[in-house]
């Protein structure tokens, strides 16, 4: 068919033949530049849909409530003190290593000196009481332990002088009869008490 | 340390100047086995010795007074004179004491005080014996 033949055309398909000879399709602008990028993304858009590609930390639902309401409480803290509430004297920071080392010493120090004077007591009352002690359980001892050992161990001079000075005429028979009788029998009596003596003892008591 | 050394010394101090009694060693013994005999004899009880022995040595020191005054005066005087006057004051002197021994202890212990002193010159002169029967003496 020939194309030129403008009337057969204009017979046939006479709306046809009335359009302009120009492209009708159109694209928006820059679609073919983007086109690319576009697709790429719609790609990865499709693939993260179907993997979970959205993870939260663990135990985040279980804390989120918590979490809200402390955030609330913060908030709410920090409508009701507009500053920040909390204060700290002037150098407190710069200072404090310096205080807590000053304190810890001293500390020490103190503690150490009344260990040492408790010990030095403790050890001084220690040897004053078993000394104290001593003397007195063996002062004690001395007068109460057996009258029978305590009376052995007087010398015999002793017992002679006491009984020179105290004892009367009660104790006259007993006195010959256990002073007199060694000499009575020949024996010697060990010199303490000699006839003589023991005759002047007698003469003085009634 | 320089404490400890002073504590010491003054501990050995106050002993020595505390041992040093004016009798003789021979003599505190002998008054040590009194007192023990008579404690023992008595059967005092702490509360009783305590109140009992200030009174005793109060009446031992009068007694003592006594027989000194008995020695002196032998050498001036009649034996026999001095003897009784001796014998008049002692009996005063435990009559007046018996009276005080029945304040500070039961009535059964105060009348045994003057019958365990004899008691005691009694063992002593048992005890002389029986030394001299053995031939022995104990010296200071």
């Amino acid at each position: 068919m020939d194309l030129n033949d403008r009337s057969e055309l204009e017979g046939l398909a006479p709306t046809l033949a009335a359009m302009a000879k120009v492209n009708p399709f159109v694209v928006p602008e820059g679609y073919f530049e983007h086109l690319s990028n576009q697709l790429n993304s719609q790609i990865k858009i499709e693939e993260l849909a179907h993997s979970n590609a959205f993870e939260t930390p663990a135990g985040y639902f279980e804390s989120l409530s918590e979490n809200i309401n402390s955030a609330i409480f913060l908030e709410s803290l920090k409508e009701e003190n507009a500053s920040e509430g909390f204060s700290v004297p002037a150098g407190y920071f710069e200072h404090l290593s310096q205080k807590i080392n000053k304190r810890t010493e001293v500390r020490k120090s103190a503690s150490k000196v009344v260990r040492l004077r408790f010990i030095q007591y403790a050890a001084a009352a220690c040897i004053t009481i078993a000394i104290g002690a001593g003397l007195y359980l063996n002062n004690f001892y001395s007068a109460t332990r057996s009258a029978e050992k305590a009376i052995s161990e007087i010398p015999d001079e002793e017992i002679i002088n006491y009984l020179q000075m105290h004892s009367d005429a009660a104790d006259t028979p007993l006195i010959l009869e256990h002073l007199h009788a060694t000499d009575a029998d020949g024996q010697s009596a060990g010199g303490d008490l000699t006839e003589e003596e023991l005759q002047h003892f007698l003469d003085t008591k009634l | 340390m320089k404490r400890i050394v002073f504590i010491l010394l003054s501990i050995f101090i106050a002993t020595s100047a505390f041992a040093q009694a004016p009798r003789s060693k021979g003599r505190e013994r002998l008054e040590a086995a009194k007192a023990a005999f008579i404690n023992q004899k008595l059967n005092l009880t702490s509360d009783e010795a305590e109140q009992f022995w200030p009174v005793f040595n109060n009446y031992q020191r009068e007694s003592e007074l006594l027989i000194k005054q008995r020695a002196i005066a032998k050498k001036s005087g009649e034996a026999y004179d001095v003897e009784l006057d001796f014998k008049s004051k002692m009996l005063d002197l435990q009559r007046r004491y018996s009276q005080q021994f029945y304040k500070v202890l039961p009535r059964s212990k105060a009348i045994q005080v003057f019958k365990a002193e004899r008691d005691f010159r009694q063992n002593l002169i048992k005890e002389l014996g029986e030394r001299h029967s053995k031939g022995m003496a104990v010296r200071d």
